[in-house]
């Protein structure tokens, strides 16, 4: 029975391969936010400075390029507006009436889908390597380290936006939530600007968070550093990973009383 | 002789109230309730006894917002009750166990639990990994299923490119490819034409007659509940006011007749209304050809021979009343007595 949830992520991964399509929209939605990103710090570093946060204008592109993709990994933002429409019409009974964890049921969509969007950037991956040699391969201890905190940093994500999608109980609109909690990972993360560039009081404290895991510190690891980071992070983030599964029972016990109000 | 564990459905005094903002309309209303909400109850179900056994198909009728569908919800552990019990295979449902939502099945016709954009097969494979259903048993039922549904060629469609009866065969299936001991169907037959009512209507009788499936249904559709359910329950404002056979409910019901009369061209009653006045009961239509009378059962000696004395009759016939006539009077109240 427990490989019901593995076969969620399955369908759910199967479900991308009817619309191949918008992987790739995705991956091009990172290509443009790498593009804005090197016309802003061409401009920011055409004078006399040359670096920011210890990066020249190479090294930030490539940070913004490796943090973009990898975010584009997270397909739980996407399924919560789903999963939220389902709550307002009714449809959530399908969770409800069947022997399933609709917790467990969003992680494993979310994982099915994002897994899709990992294949097709290792596609990327090795073509880059084929046609820029083996530069543009990640530093293989780094690597080693940037899997599971990726895999953690994006369970602990689908969690957050699972609770977001159950405001749709209490909520008619979720945008708000969705929005705030967007600009929020997005620059905790450092997908918007690179957390070494921020003071060291505050890197101290984002420590502490699930969002560096996300972009910035998978991103510095492909490069080879931060290892020293490494261990921490992963221990952080699965103690988030856990405090965020047992808020999202707590919410859903919570929330889901309201369910009968929220359509039949 | 029947035992207590024939019983798979039992609650007592089972009720239900929803808490819901309350507004009056207009703009100063929106704003007032923004600092000071207020919220009305609603009494969705009240003080509900039900039994069912083992192998019974059951209907639930009533008007719209009767209470039907809370019912379901509770007894399928969608939503918890506000008062009383309810057990259901031994279970209390809002609890939502495994080892009770592993027994049963829930179809709703207006919700779909198929994945949209893939084949209903792909959903099908789903299924057999939440309930853990054994390899061959699933390829045993499925293929049963799917004949029974005549839905062979359906399987391996996008459930988005399926008709609304197509649609509703492969939901079938997904429901009960685990083998659930009682299945849920909220207005399974909606929207559908009349060969796939009638093809769904033959496939559940079968489920329950050979394979002892329970079945609790409701459904707008008199059709569907007197051709299927023996037994119904008329649920009218949140309150059970009729719990018994389907057929004796109608019965019971059917208190008025209509005896259509043809009358001969250009004679009496066929011009001034007046003359049709002193005939008893109540004129029910009226046109060119004559006239219908709708009768209570004991005026209808006294209105056959009111009419042979004053017209000139061509043919007479006396009907039953519609189906639709006698609903209406159900949900009004007017004929069944609660058990």
């Amino acid at each position: 029975m427990r490989g019901k949830y593995l076969a969620m992520s399955r369908i759910a991964f199967l479900e991308r391969l009817a619309y191949p399509g918008e992987a790739v929209l995705i991956l091009a939605s990172a290509g443009i936010r790498t593009f804005v990103a090197w016309l802003l710090w061409s401009a920011i570093l055409s004078g006399s400075r040359r670096e920011a946060g210890g990066m020249d204008l190479a090294a930030l592109v490539a940070y913004y390029l490796v943090a973009s993709i990898l975010r584009t990994l997270d397909r739980s933002e996407g399924y919560a507006w789903e999963f939220a429409a389902e709550i307002r019409s009714g449809s959530f009974s399908k969770y409800l009436a069947r022997p399933v964890d609709p917790a467990r049921c969003f992680l494993a969509v979310s994982a099915g889908r994002g897994a899709w969007q990992a294949c097709l950037i290792l596609v990327l991956g090795a073509l880059a390597a084929l046609v820029l040699g083996p530069g543009a391969l990640p530093d293989p201890a780094g690597l080693a380290w940037a899997l599971p905190i990726l895999a953690l940093g994006l369970t602990a994500l689908a969690l957050l936006n699972f609770m977001t999608s159950l405001l749709a109980f209490a909520f008619q609109d979720i945008t708000p939530f969705h929005m705030m909690k967007n600009e929020l990972v997005n620059f905790l993360s450092g997908t918007v600007v690179p957390l070494a560039m921020m003071p060291p009081w505050a890197r101290a404290a984002l420590a502490f968070t699930p969002f560096p895991p996300l972009a910035s510190l998978p991103a510095r690891l492909w490069a080879g550093e931060g290892l020293a980071e490494a261990p921490a992070a992963l221990a952080t983030l699965a103690a988030w990973v856990l405090a965020l599964a047992l808020a999202s029972r707590l919410a859903l016990g919570a929330l889901s009383a309201r369910y009968e109000e929220a359509g039949s | 002789m029947r035992s207590q564990d024939d019983i798979i459905i039992e609650t007592s005094s089972l009720g239900r109230t929803y808490r819901t903002r309350a507004k009056a309309e207009g703009l100063g209303a929106s704003l007032k309730g923004l600092l000071r909400p207020s919220f009305r109850e609603t009494q969705a179900l009240d003080d509900l006894d039900l039994v069912l056994r083992r192998g019974e198909f059951l209907g639930l009728v009533g008007p719209n917002g009767a209470g039907k569908t809370t019912l379901v919800k509770l007894l399928t552990g969608l939503i918890s009750p506000t008062a009383g019990s309810a057990r259901v295979l031994g279970h209390e449902p809002a609890r939502r166990r495994e080892a009770f939502l592993s027994r049963i099945a829930l179809v709703m016709g207006q919700k779909s639990q198929l994945w949209w954009d893939l084949p209903a097969v792909d959903s099908f494979a789903l299924a057999k990994a939440i309930y853990g259903i054994p390899e061959g048993r699933y390829r045993s039922e499925l293929s049963r299923l799917s004949g029974a549904l005549d839905a062979k060629e359906l399987l391996e469609r996008p459930v988005r490119s399926l008709s609304l009866g197509e649609r509703m065969r492969v939901e079938l299936i997904a429901a009960l490819l685990h083998g659930p001991e009682l299945l849920f169907l909220d207005e399974p037959t909606i929207g559908l034409d009349a060969p796939t009512q009638k093809a769904l209507r033959d496939f559940l009788r079968r489920e329950n007659e050979e394979r002892g499936i329970s079945l609790v249904l409701t459904s707008h559709y008199m059709e569907d509940i007197t051709s299927l359910c023996p037994r119904c329950v008329l649920v009218v404002e949140g309150r059970k006011r009729y719990d018994g056979g389907t057929e004796e409910m109608l019965a019971g019901a059917r208190a008025r007749k209509k005896l259509r009369v043809a009358l001969e061209p250009g004679g009496p009653g066929t011009g001034d209304p007046g003359e049709l006045a002193a005939l008893p009961g109540e004129l029910a239509e009226r046109g060119p050809w004559g006239f219908a009378l709708s009768l209570r059962p004991e005026e209808v000696g006294e209105a056959i021979a009111a009419v042979g004395r004053g017209f000139r009759v061509l043919d007479l016939a006396i009907e039953e009343e519609e189906m639709g006539d006698t609903v209406s009077r159900l949900y009004a109240g007017e004929a069944a007595d609660a058990r």
